[in-house]
Parts: C-alpha cells; sequence; structure tokens
C-alpha cells in the first residue's frame, strides 16, 4: 500500500509507532516510539492557572519531563525548556489567555534521540488535545562520529561512538528551525550538512503526523455518512 | 462483587521495566541497583526503596513535588507490603558483607489514575522487581568487578512471594462492596478496604480507611475474596513473565512499540523510513552555501539585512532569493520554492503525499499582485528592493506568519474548508488538478 525506496546510503529514520488517546484523564495523549526510544505524553489545557503563572493576554505553557528513574535532572530541565518554547511558539497561545497549558512527558524507554522522540510525542499529543497551533513541529536527531559521517536518528548504540550530536525542531510550514540543541563539536560544514539531513527527514514525520490524522478522520467519515453532504 | 478489570502488563526493553495497565489506570515502573555501603544494623543485607511518584499527567489535580494525601497513603501501602513483608531476598544481595550491597530502587510512576491505584502499583513493582536483573558481580580477594550484561549474563533477583494489593470499597454500612473501584466509585465511597495478600493467602498488608463501620465478618469475607483475587492476580503476572521471557529467548523485539495496538483507529505505525539522499550533492550543496553566507550579506538603506541564501532547502531547491516587502521599513526574504523531490510515501487511493505544491494563493509577478493579502502593503518607499519580487508560494500563510502577534488569523494546516477556498482561489495554471485533497470535501 505504501510505495517506500529507500535508495540511497542508509539514511533512515528508526521506524514509528503511535497511539493517540492513551490516557483517558488527559485532554491529549500519545504514547510515541521511534525505534526502541519510547515516550508516552499527556496535555491538561486549557485549564485553570496558579496565581503566580497568570498571563493576561495569552496562555501560560508548562512543560514536565520525567524520567524513569530517580528525579529529575539538570538536562530534563533542559529538555522541558526546549520543549516548553517550542510548543509555546507552536501554540495559539493568545487564543486563550489567562489560562494554563501543561505538557507532561514521561520517558519509557531510553535508546537514543530522547528529546527527538519526546518533542513528536508533545506534538501529537497537542494534535489528539485540539488545541489551536499554528503549525506543527517535528524534530530529528543526528549524530557526527569520529569518521565524520552524519548519521540521522542514531540509536544508542551509535551514539556511543559520536563525537557530536545535535537535535533540529523544524516548523511544518516553512521548515525553519524552531529550535537547535547540540553536544560535542563539529565544523559548520558539518552542521550545515546535518540541519538538510535533519530538514529532509523532518518530512517524514510531518506525513507521519498527516497519515494519523487522515486515518482517524476517514474513520469518522465512514462511521457518521450523515455530516457528509 | 467479585469483577475486577482486565489486567494487562507490558514490557520495556530494559530489564525491569514495566507498565500495568488496570482497566485505564496505567502505572510504569522500573527497577534500578547500585552499590552501597549497607546499614551497619543490617551489614549483610541489601535494601530496597520503593518511589511512588504521582505523575501530573496521571490526573489535572495531581501537582509536582507536593506529597499529597494519595501519595504518601500510597507509598507507605506498598512499603508495607512490599518491603515489610520481605519478599525480596535482602541477603542475595550482597557483596561484600559491611561494605558493598546492592541497592535496589523501585520508582513507580502513575500515568493515568483512573481508580485502584494501589492494585495497579502493587502488580507493576512486583512484575518489574521479577523481571529485573543485577549485574553479575566477582569478587576477588580485595576487588570487586561488576561484568557489563553483553559480558556475563545479569542474575535475576530472588522473590519469595508476591503480595499483591486488592482492594475493595464499601458503600452504605457495609452493605454493599464492590471490587477493584474506579476512580468515580473510589471518590463517592463511603470506606476503602485494602489487603495485601500473597498466593499462600498470607495476608501481607491491610488498610482499612474512610468513615463505615463494618462487622469483622464483612472483613473476613472480604479477604478471602481478596486471597483468591491474588492468586489471579499472580498468575496473570507470571504468564506475562513467561510470555517475555519466551520472546526475549526468542530474539523477537519487545518492547513498548510492540504495546502500541496498531488495529486500532487511533494507532499508527510505519517502519524503515529511508531518506532519498544524494550526498554527493548534499556536500557541494552545502559548501556553496557555507561560502555564500561568508561572503554576501548585504544591507538596504534602512538597514534590514537581506541575506542571500540564507534559507536553503534541500539540494534540489534553487534558493534565488526574493524580498518581499510588507510594511514600511520591514521586509522579508522568501525563497523561490520549487518542487521537492524527496520519495514519495503515497498511498495509492487519495493523493495524500508530502505536501505538495502550495495551491493555496498563487501569485504570479511582482509588487502589484501582493495587494490581494490580507496585510497592509504600503508603498515601498524605505526598503530597497534588491531582487524583484517573483515566487509562487503560500504567500497567505507566510504574510501571517511575519505580522507578529496576529495570531487571530490561525493558520490550521489541516483544514478542509481551506482547501476549498485555494481551489477557488487559485490562479488557473493548470495545476489545479493537483488539489490536495488528502480530506474529503466537506461543506460545513
Amino acid at each position: 500500500m505504501y510505495k517506500m525506496q529507500i535508495e540511497s546510503e542508509e539514511d533512515c529514520l528508526r521506524p514509528m509507532n503511535c497511539q493517540l488517546n492513551v490516557l483517558s484523564r488527559s485532554d491529549g495523549s500519545a504514547m510515541f516510539t521511534q525505534g526502541d526510544t519510547a515516550v508516552v505524553t499527556a496535555v491538561f489545557g486549557p485549564a485553570e492557572v496558579k496565581p503566580q503563572r497568570i498571563l493576561i493576554d495569552k496562555a501560560s505553557v508548562e512543560a514536565l519531563y520525567r524520567p524513569k528513574t530517580g528525579l529529575p535532572r539538570v538536562h530534563d530541565k533542559m529538555r522541558e525548556t526546549l520543549i516548553r518554547n517550542t510548543c509555546s511558539t507552536a501554540l495559539l497561545v493568545t487564543l486563550h489567555p489567562r489560562t494554563s497549558i501543561s505538557i507532561i512527558v514521561q520517558e519509557m524507554q531510553d535508546s537514543g534521540g530522547l528529546l527527538a522522540c519526546a518533542v513528536n510525542a508533545a506534538c501529537l499529543a497537542l494534535i489528539n488535545s485540539g488545541i489551536a497551533m499554528k503549525f506543527l513541529v517535528a524534530a530529528v536527531s543526528c549524530m557526527i562520529d569520529h569518521e565524520d559521517n552524519i548519521l540521522i536518528d542514531p540509536n544508542s548504540k551509535q551514539l556511543k561512538g559520536s563525537k557530536a550530536s545535535l537535535t533540529f525542531v523544524f516548523d511544518s510550514i516553512k521548515k525553519n528551525i524552531m529550535a537547535c540543541h547540540t553536544t560535542g563539536r563539529f565544523t559548520q560544514l558539518q552542521y550545515e550538512e546535518s540541519l538538510l539531513k535533519c530538514r529532509n527527514g523532518s518530512d517524514k514525520i510531518f506525513s507521519f503526523y498527516r497519515e494519523i490524522v487522515r486515518k482517524v478522520h476517514q474513520e469518522h467519515d465512514r462511521m457518521s455518512p450523515t455530516c457528509r453532504t | 462483587m467479585d469483577e475486577s478489570r482486565v489486567m494487562r502488563i507490558y514490557f520495556g526493553t530494559d530489564w525491569g521495566c514495566c507498565q500495568v495497565s488496570l482497566g485505564e489506570t496505567k502505572v510504569l515502573a522500573q527497577v534500578s541497583c547500585e552499590v552501597q555501603k549497607p546499614k551497619t544494623t543490617r551489614p549483610n543485607e541489601g535494601m530496597l526503596f520503593l518511589n511512588t511518584e504521582l505523575s501530573p499527567m496521571g490526573s489535572p489535580h495531581f501537582e509536582v513535588g507536593l506529597q499529597s494525601e494519595l501519595a504518601v497513603q500510597l507509598n507507605r501501602l506498598l512499603e508495607k507490603c512490599i518491603k515489610d513483608s520481605r519478599c525480596v531476598d535482602l541477603e542475595s544481595l550482597c557483596i561484600v558483607a559491611e561494605e558493598k550491597v546492592w541497592v535496589l530502587r523501585v520508582d513507580i510512576n502513575v500515568l493515568n489514575h483512573e481508580g485502584n491505584l494501589v492494585a495497579a502499583a502493587s502488580a507493576a513493582a512486583l512484575t518489574a522487581l521479577s523481571h529485573f536483573r543485577c549485574p553479575c558481580v566477582t569478587v576477588t580477594g580485595q576487588e570487586t568487578v561488576i561484568h557489563d550484561p553483553s559480558e556475563k549474563d545479569a542474575v535475576p533477583l530472588n522473590l519469595h512471594h508476591y503480595p499483591v494489593c486488592v482492594s475493595y470499597a464499601i458503600f452504605n454500612k457495609g452493605e454493599h462492596i464492590i471490587a477493584d473501584p474506579t476512580a468515580i466509585e473510589e471518590r463517592v465511597s463511603e470506606a476503602q478496604v485494602v489487603f495485601g495478600v500473597n498466593a499462600y493467602r498470607e495476608l501481607c498488608g491491610l488498610h482499612l480507611g474512610g468513615s463505615s463501620l463494618t462487622s469483622h465478618d464483612l472483613i473476613l469475607q472480604c479477604a478471602n475474596r481478596a486471597a483468591r483475587r491474588a492468586a489471579e492476580v499472580v498468575q496473570i503476572m507470571k504468564l506475562a513473565l513467561k510470555e517475555d521471557a519466551d520472546a526475549r529467548a526468542a530474539g523477537k523485539s519487545v518492547g513498548f512499540s510492540e504495546c502500541i495496538q496498531e488495529t486500532k483507529l487511533l494507532a499508527l505505525s510505519q517502519k524503515q523510513l529511508g531518506l532519498q539522499l544524494d550526498t554527493s550533492q548534499l556536500r557541494g550543496e552545502t559548501l556553496k552555501l557555507v561560502q555564500k553566507k561568508n561572503k554576501h550579506i548585504m544591507y538596504d538603506e534602512k538597514g534590514v539585512k537581506v541575506d542571500s541564501g540564507q534559507d536553503d532547502r534541500d539540494e534540489d531547491v534553487e534558493v534565488e532569493p526574493s524580498v518581499i516587502l510588507l510594511d514600511r521599513g520591514s521586509a522579508e526574504l522568501l525563497p523561490k520554492q520549487k518542487r521537492i523531490k524527496t520519495e514519495r510515501t503515497v498511498p495509492t487511493e487519495a493523493g495524500v503525499g508530502e505536501g505538495g505544491q502550495n495551491q493555496w494563493m498563487k501569485i504570479e509577478g511582482d509588487n502589484e499582485s501582493l495587494d490581494e493579502s490580507d496585510e497592509v502593503m504600503s508603498s515601498p518607499s524605505d526598503v530597497e528592493v534588491i531582487k524583484e519580487v517573483s515566487y509562487e508560494g503560500n504567500k497567505l500563510v507566510d504574510s501571517i506568519e511575519l505580522s507578529g502577534d496576529s495570531e487571530e488569523e490561525e493558520t490550521v494546516v489541516l483544514n478542509a474548508a481551506d482547501v476549498n477556498m485555494s481551489v477557488e482561489n487559485t490562479d488557473d495554471s493548470g495545476t489545479s488538478e493537483n488539489i490536495r485533497n488528502w480530506y474529503p470535501v466537506k461543506q460545513w
């Protein structure tokens, strides 16, 4: 049913699975896996906001990242900041002033590319919650190994031999960079190349989002033919 | 009265990671271990710590950090049931007496709270403990070597028995008792009773909370039923563990990606997604771009920086810059958007693809045609045009993007009505049959 052509080298994203609406209490939720990295995300909102976080002209977006074991540490807080900034840009926050939108990400399995997986899962949960967004976001991670090869969407085994790892987040309309997080050393040329490759990869993720929405809507149309005029 | 919801257990790829769903209640447990000095009072034993986190994801009224009454109660119940009953053989966790022991830590995260958290959490904790493998340790004289699981197989933990928690909710002063209460039932109940029972009908923990006066034979009756239920739960756990062990031995893929039921409506999976990239051309392009970037940084009279070649797409796209004039003193640079030739994962029915050519507003020519947009296109007297504007693009969307905070004009990418509208507005240039119709066209 789907034609896949894997032409050139091994540049490929890991297989993606997702299930929406896995949690009954939250407004939107998604369980998303990329290869062996799995993440479950829940979105609550627009909901009542605490007085210290209230913003009079827009919704207050809050992101929470919980690791599987132990208490949240510094790099978890960094992930929270990135997710929060990305999502507050993508959401139409001025539509819901004086409310709060919370995005909670729970790590389930970490096999590399966790930040990218978390951002993608957050976007899926936001789609499921129905909060209005300006555009969708997709994150792609890549790494540069010691032979200066650029590998897209590496798993934890491949990441062990990396000298730099980069994660880019793109928006769905103009494919601009919304966020970028890197570790390690790399040249400008390597950065540009990784950026182009990751941008190419983000197209796949956007079409994945479209597919799941299309699937749901097709079923809705099929089940309620009276809606169709 | 004895009806319980269906319990499902899924395992992750790591040892000691499992998710239990009891109806809609979902709990994730993970076991980890660490070497530490033992307690002075018990130098031969390892230690076990249980940590229950009520994640804000579980319920809207769960908060971070704040240890609510429910969290404390849950933690205490599980500790009583699992730690105090000494179901895990702690002496086997000893490496070097009085110096090094394994310290186990069980983190339980509540993903969704739909009632009966204690049963789900206890099942998750016990399953995770049974699933966990401790790294193999060899002690040679003064040295202790901890082997990586890839070198030497990790050792499973020793569990004497499985004390599962079973809870009941009491209504109407003991007239009605129900097993496995949901969230709503819990909240309207008068009292809850939790039994910690193992498969040998031994009582490991008991908790009675609430405001209901009950007779003692009621409690005994419940205890009997709880023992039966506990035996069932232990059966389910053992079966799940066995299935997982078989799957791993057979080399089949395990992990949470398997628990996503693809047949469900809201689930989707996609296997290998190859990216079609010509690496040599890619390198050439990046080199060109990097050189360009460092040379050509142009400025116009108002100091608006106009970079050429900044917005690069894929290697198939020409990056001719074009300036759009919006307002006084502001300009935006957009490259020509050519058809991006990435591979198409197109299903044969509807025209779902990479998003196709943008059909929303097709503007040919130069500045005059920009009057069609909603934005105010004042005369560009203050911004010097370096290159002529001629682009095809999602102009409506772009102009909204750049107008700063006017987010009232929503740009909803997935909208059938917009597809309709764009069909009418589109400048017919022979490509109108390529309508993006991955939605059935609906009239509201």
